[in-house]
């Protein structure tokens, strides 16, 4: 009889399969991004009533299966269902985006029990709270760190010039080298990003802040703006593709 | 491999492209077809080709609707064309399968607005993807005093209902949103904790 694993487990994404199946995508605490097929799922009302659309935490059962990629599900159990978060367009998009940088971000099968508590205390925090600009940036840097793609800031990736030099005034970020440039090396780069002195400055200090949203930075939100399109622009570079969500976010929130 | 001649492989492969119909279920179809009357097979066959030409989307309401060929294919259902049905209330559903369900509820005696589609965020489809638009032109050009939005209760359908409360109300046409409870003949033990939540936040006075 196969192992039958249970762990906690978000919600990314949800496809139609079949007459009544469902394909869904879901983060857990200790198995990583997981995707299994959820059988007759558009039917039950037993084994994932209301427990299988993107943003809900459950309880899950799952089984891998020996000839296929795809686990199979056998229960999720509704453990916190963020109500709130349906409650307006503008959470929904956060949500969405925040999901959909998660699910690109991080590879199938790759235990990263921080992940799963980053993007958990994200939704927790988008459900109880308003949603702000430096919330959605500070999540953004710090699932990049925990996912391995922190952006490095202190000096040029290619010559090793160090930020504190006096001497250089302009820096620019460079998502194909992971992080900043000095005016020099920039010029061997097509797709840069200029960043001034004082939007560096508090670049770095967002990504040092621990708690979510950070509780001692609050940049003006011209500047947030000038390091979200850096940001994006670089998770956009390691999911390989566009952020989807990214549209509604422009649309239906300030961001 | 089972080597069926050439018509009957010709319709299997045909047969299985449907939902929910497998190789196995695709022969016994056809292999009910070669018993049946070629009276029987050649009404079936007549009736599928007719369908994509005899059927198409309401200009009004963009459910399915019987194609006139008088009128350059473009027609109006016969819920837009019966003189019966309240003008001031639109109820706006997903697909147009969802309209026959409301239908069927023999409840509804208003008009229909079929979006065709939701807003999904994750799927990047937006609200100019969908007859939104359309709908704000039959709400700006007619009688309309309520839109009741009966989308799914997911994700999707919550963004649709929002995003079409926030661009109907300024219009000055109320917004109303289908109720969420218990099922007829259900068990109070064996709800969902989100239905019955809803079901107790929603519940009225007797």
């Amino acid at each position: 009889m196969l192992l039958c694993h249970v762990t906690p487990a978000i919600v990314l994404r949800t496809w139609p399969f079949g007459e009544s199946d469902k394909i869904v995508s879901f983060l857990t605490e200790s198995h990583g991004k997981l995707t299994g097929i959820a059988k007759g799922a558009k039917r039950s009302r037993k084994r994932f009533v209301n427990s299988l659309e993107p943003f809900s935490l459950v309880n899950l059962r799952f089984q891998d299966r020996a000839h296929s990629n795809l686990a199979f599900i056998v229960a999720a159990d509704l453990a916190f269902g963020f109500k709130h978060l349906l409650t307006s367009l503008e959470k929904i998009s956060f949500a969405a985006y925040l999901v959909e940088i998660t699910d690109g971000l991080i590879g199938e099968r790759e235990e990263n029990r921080l992940v799963f508590r980053h993007l958990k205390d994200g939704l927790t925090h988008l459900d109880e709270q308003s949603t702000s600009l430096t919330f959605l940036t500070s999540f953004e840097l710090k699932l990049l760190k925990l996912a391995g793609y922190q952006p490095l800031l202190d000096s040029c990736r290619r010559c090793g010039r160090e930020r504190w030099d006096q001497c250089q005034t302009r820096w620019h970020f460079s998502p194909r080298d992971g992080g900043i440039l000095c005016e020099f090396c920039s010029r061997l780069r097509k797709e840069i990003f200029s960043l001034s002195t004082a939007t560096l400055e508090i670049l770095t200090n967002l990504q040092q802040e621990k708690s979510l949203p950070p509780s001692d930075v609050s940049p003006p939100t011209g500047v947030l703006k000038e390091i979200r399109s850096v940001v994006v622009r670089f998770i956009e570079f390691h999911m390989e593709r566009e952020i989807k969500s990214a549209v509604f976010l422009r649309q239906f929130s300030l961001a | 491999m089972t080597t069926y001649p050439t018509p009957l492989a010709r319709l299997i492969q045909e047969l299985s492209k449907l939902p929910g119909i497998g190789e196995k279920t695709a022969a016994r179809l056809a292999f009910h077809m070669l018993k049946g009357t070629r009276e029987d097979v050649i009404n079936l066959a007549d009736s599928i080709a007719k369908l994509r030409q005899e059927i198409g989307l309401c200009r009004q309401c963009f459910g399915f609707s019987e194609v006139n060929p008088q009128s350059d294919g473009e027609t109006l259902c016969t819920v837009c064309r019966n003189p019966e049905r309240a003008k001031d209330t639109i109820c706006v559903v997903e697909e147009p399968a969802d309209l026959i369900a409301v239908e069927k509820s023999q409840e509804f005696k208003g008009l229909y607005h079929v979006l065709q589609g939701t807003i999904s965020p994750l799927d990047g489809i937006g609200p100019d993807a969908l007859r939104i638009r359309e709908l704000l032109d039959r709400i700006r050009g007619g009688s309309v005093r309520e839109v009741i939005v009966a989308t799914n209760p997911t994700m999707d359908g919550e963004a649709t209902a929002l995003y079409l409360s926030k661009v109907i109300k300024p219009l000055g046409v109320a917004v109303t949103r289908i109720a969420r409870g218990l099922p007829m003949g259900g068990d109070l033990e064996y709800i969902d904790a989100v239905t019955l939540g809803k079901a107790l936040e929603g519940r009225r006075e007797i």
